[in-house]
């Protein structure tokens, strides 16, 4: 049974498999507009969907046209959604008579195929989502983990050719999230690490990603102080290879912000742990100074120094944060200088209510 | 746009260590500089050739006051983007388009869209062509509309379709109107209005079988859920006035991230597109009071390119021209809840906080093709869906220019050439085809 799926059939095929079918020709209307000039094959694969469509045929030679109509168009939803009835369908049969696992196997290499090496249309990244959630309804635990680690290894081959593609990362985080399995959390932060560290430091997906797996997978709740310790430390030393790159700069500041908004937090606690980044952030410019370089023209440490002093909110740090702000609007980063110039006013704000 | 600000502080991107992403982003700002040329220091001769291709007004007025202003490629523009919309065989795709088979109603909003920002009228033909043609995309058995005849009805053609036909029913009534009964209507079944009467609760009755318990909406039935779903549903939703399913907005907070921006779904990376979903159908639901707005507007002015002047999609990521849209119309949201701009009111000034001039300037001097169509970047072809995408971002920025602060100094000329009708930025329709939406009255 695998072996025939995974038979090519052509549009010279179709007549013969399809003789008792009748082709439907695509109803286009006298007056259509935004017509393509389909090729001959394209028309003739087409027509045959159509009528296996219209009469819910979900056979194995349908599975087969499916496949050939992919080829002509990887994007056609409708005809995802028809194979996978298919699939379904067959898979159904009383006779047991196929090998489950080398049949969705087939799938993914096809789905993978199609995509080519840098896969980015939804349907087939959706594909691969509804084979695994199929096997993690109809068959066990063991299964269903095979097929999970499977598809983790197949994510890690995309981002050999795009590390950031969109699609292979949100299918990475669904599989990590479904599998529910603890200790893959503390596997998905070494390999996060790897591709910030080892392969690119302005990686954001896999800062992304890192996120993700310091939470465990739990997003709305906020770290353990401890862990959200270590998380900024790892920021910073991200910040200290290149003090020009956002990414290790927004992650220090989401992990702070989300430790001071989380109502455990003491007052005393907080207010020592924003000083002691704050002192942290600003030894960064040490590695400017190492380079060469004027460590107050950094857009993305002023912007990381500005988002610490005004969570500390006492009288000297907004002052200071409105000199930051200055000097971004007017010098350093004046392509955000409307953006700086509307937080300027919120802390001015913030000071004249301190004042009264 | 006579003159680049500051040339001479035209600031590349920093970087300590090389990686991918630098060396990407470096090849981008090359092939972006050579656009950034203040035209006043350039000889006659290349300004003569600036003039021949179009991106200059012909020569008319004295040397000494010169019109540099460069131009939008109104003409060109619509030629390469009207044939799509045109019930002629003449005006047939490639065969190669074939990969956008299930994406017509899309290419027909697109086009339609962008020219409909060029102020092109469409003709009865056309209109009737159109609306034929979105008819047959209709899945009657279901209630939604399709990518083309016969295909499962889809979240995003069906937005694709309906924001297609309201334009499409607003030109009616004005040529209506100035036709003043006198002859050439439409017949009524033919009408975009009629249609959209039709479909309205179909539609309506569909898209709530999209949605789960929890509020997460599919792109169609065994589909993929992400925000996109949810913002496309939304918008048709309230443009025709049907029921807001406002429980929806707690899955779409839920996508906002670590960063303030939006990813499609929870946990994945902030995103100019899904941002852009997420504002805007959090907006029309009226509740943004879920979400971390200073958050979102820190995530999305960042996406800015400070040498490009144009949109990248996510941080450390290329400039594209189709992000004018999706984070300049983010921005746009963000800012007129921030701001309290009042939206609908022609006569306040509008105030976007990111730098407008920059990216129109983005826009007409690297996005536009000299022979038409409008591209991701200058080293990109031009296609369909980036020329509507640059088009509504620049009506954003035109939109949203607010006073030039002190910081900008005088330098900051618009171009007087490069004008384009106002976009809603929740809608992504001209703003008086979301007017004339809001004062229907449907058959109940």
């Amino acid at each position: 049974m695998a072996s025939s799926t995974t038979t090519m059939i052509t549009t010279e095929d179709l007549p013969a498999l399809f003789h008792d079918v009748t082709p439907i020709p695509q109803d286009e209307g006298p007056h259509i507009v935004c017509r393509i000039d389909y090729p001959p094959e394209f028309t003739i694969a087409y027509d045959y969907f159509r009528a296996l469509s219209a009469k819910d045929e979900w056979s194995e030679r349908a599975l087969q046209l499916t496949t050939l109509c992919l080829q002509f168009n990887p994007a056609n939803y409708t005809v995802w959604h028809f194979r996978r009835k298919c699939m379904w369908a067959l898979l159904m049969k009383e006779d047991k008579s196929i090998d489950l696992e080398a049949f969705l196997v087939n799938d993914l290499t096809l789905a993978a195929a199609l995509g080519g090496e840098n896969p980015k249309n939804y349907q087939i990244w959706y594909h691969r989502r509804a084979i695994l959630e199929y096997v993690e309804q109809q068959t066990n635990k063991e299964l269903f983990y095979t097929f999970c680690r499977r598809e983790l290894d197949y994510t890690a081959e995309v981002f050999q050719e795009d590390s950031k593609n969109y699609h292979a990362w949100c299918f990475r985080q669904w599989i990590l999230q479904t599998m529910k399995a603890p200790a893959i959390w503390q596997e998905e932060m070494d390999f996060s690490h790897q591709m910030i560290m080892d392969g690119d430091v302005r990686n954001n997906s896999a800062w992304n990603q890192r996120w993700l797996a310091a939470h465990r997978g739990q997003l709305t709740t906020p770290l353990a102080l401890e862990t959200a310790q270590s998380e900024a430390d790892y920021a910073l030393q991200g910040a200290r290879i290149d003090p020009y790159n956002e990414c290790p700069w927004r992650y220090l500041i989401a992990i702070l912000k989300e430790q001071c908004r989380s109502s455990t937090m003491e007052e005393d606690k907080r207010t020592w742990l924003l000083q002691h980044y704050l002192d942290h952030a600003e030894l960064v410019k040490e590695v400017l100074k190492e380079a060469d370089k004027d460590p107050e023209a950094c857009p993305n440490l002023s912007a990381a120094l500005v988002d610490i002093l005004e969570m500390k909110g006492d009288t000297e740090a907004l002052t200071h944060a409105k000199q930051l702000m200055h000097y971004l609007e007017h010098d350093i980063d004046p392509i955000r200088a409307r953006y700086w110039a509307f937080r300027s006013k919120t802390i001015e704000q913030a000071l004249s209510l301190k004042s009264d | 746009m006579t003159i680049v600000r500051k040339i001479d502080q035209q600031t590349v991107m920093p970087f300590l260590k090389r990686t991918e992403s630098t060396r990407q982003q470096q090849r981008t700002e090359m092939e972006c500089q050579p656009f950034f040329v203040n035209l006043a220091t350039l000889p006659p001769s290349q300004l003569d050739h600036l003039r021949q291709s179009g991106l200059l007004m012909s020569k008319e007025v004295p040397a000494d006051k010169e019109d540099l202003d460069i131009c939008l490629l109104v003409e060109r523009h619509i030629q390469y983007l009207s044939p799509v919309f045109q019930p002629t065989l003449r005006s047939q795709l490639r065969p190669s388009f074939v990969t956008l088979d299930s994406s017509r109603s899309w290419m027909i909003y697109w086009t339609l869209h962008a020219c409909d920002l060029l102020d092109y009228k469409t003709t009865a033909d056309e209109r009737q062509a159109m609306v034929q043609t979105l008819q047959l995309f209709f899945h009657p058995r279901d209630g939604g509309f399709g990518g083309g005849p016969g295909q499962l009805p889809h979240a995003a053609t069906t937005y694709a379709a309906v924001m297609a036909l309201a334009i499409l029913a607003s030109h009616e009534r004005h040529a209506k109107d100035s036709l003043k009964n006198d002859k050439l209507q439409p017949s009524s079944s033919h009408s975009a209005l009629h249609l959209l009467q039709q479909v309205r609760k179909p539609l309506y009755q569909w898209m709530l079988t999209l949605a789960d318990e929890q509020g997460r909406v599919r792109m169609h039935h065994d589909g993929e859920i992400d925000v996109r779903a949810t913002y496309c549903c939304i918008a048709v939703l309230s443009l025709l006035q049907l029921p807001l399913p406002v429980s929806w907005a707690n899955y779409v907070s839920a996508c906002q991230t670590w960063e303030g921006g939006f990813g499609g779904e929870p946990g994945a990376e902030a995103h100019g597109g899904y941002t852009y979903c997420a504002i805007a159908a959090l907006q029309l639901m009226e509740s943004t009071h879920l979400i971390d707005l200073p958050a979102l507007c820190d995530y999305v002015s960042r996406r800015q390119l400070a040498l490009e002047g144009g949109f990248s999609g996510r941080s450390n990521k290329l400039v594209d021209g189709c992000y004018s849209f999706w984070q300049g119309g983010a921005l746009a949201v963000v800012s007129d809840l921030l701001l309290s701009n009042d939206g609908s009111s022609g006569t306040k000034t509008l105030t976007a906080l990111f730098d407008t001039a920059m990216l129109e300037r983005y826009i007409l001097l690297c996005a536009q093709d000299i022979h038409g169509g409008l591209r991701d970047k200058p080293s990109k072809n031009r296609d369909f869906y980036h020329s509507c995408y640059n088009l509504s971002g620049l009506s954003i920025a035109q939109q949203y220019r607010g006073i030039a602060s002190d910081t900008e100094d005088e330098s900051v000329v618009f171009s007087r050439h490069a004008a384009v009708a106002a976009t809603h930025p929740c809608y992504n329709i001209r703003n008086e085809h979301v007017q004339y939406f809001k004062s229907i009255q449907w058959e109940e």
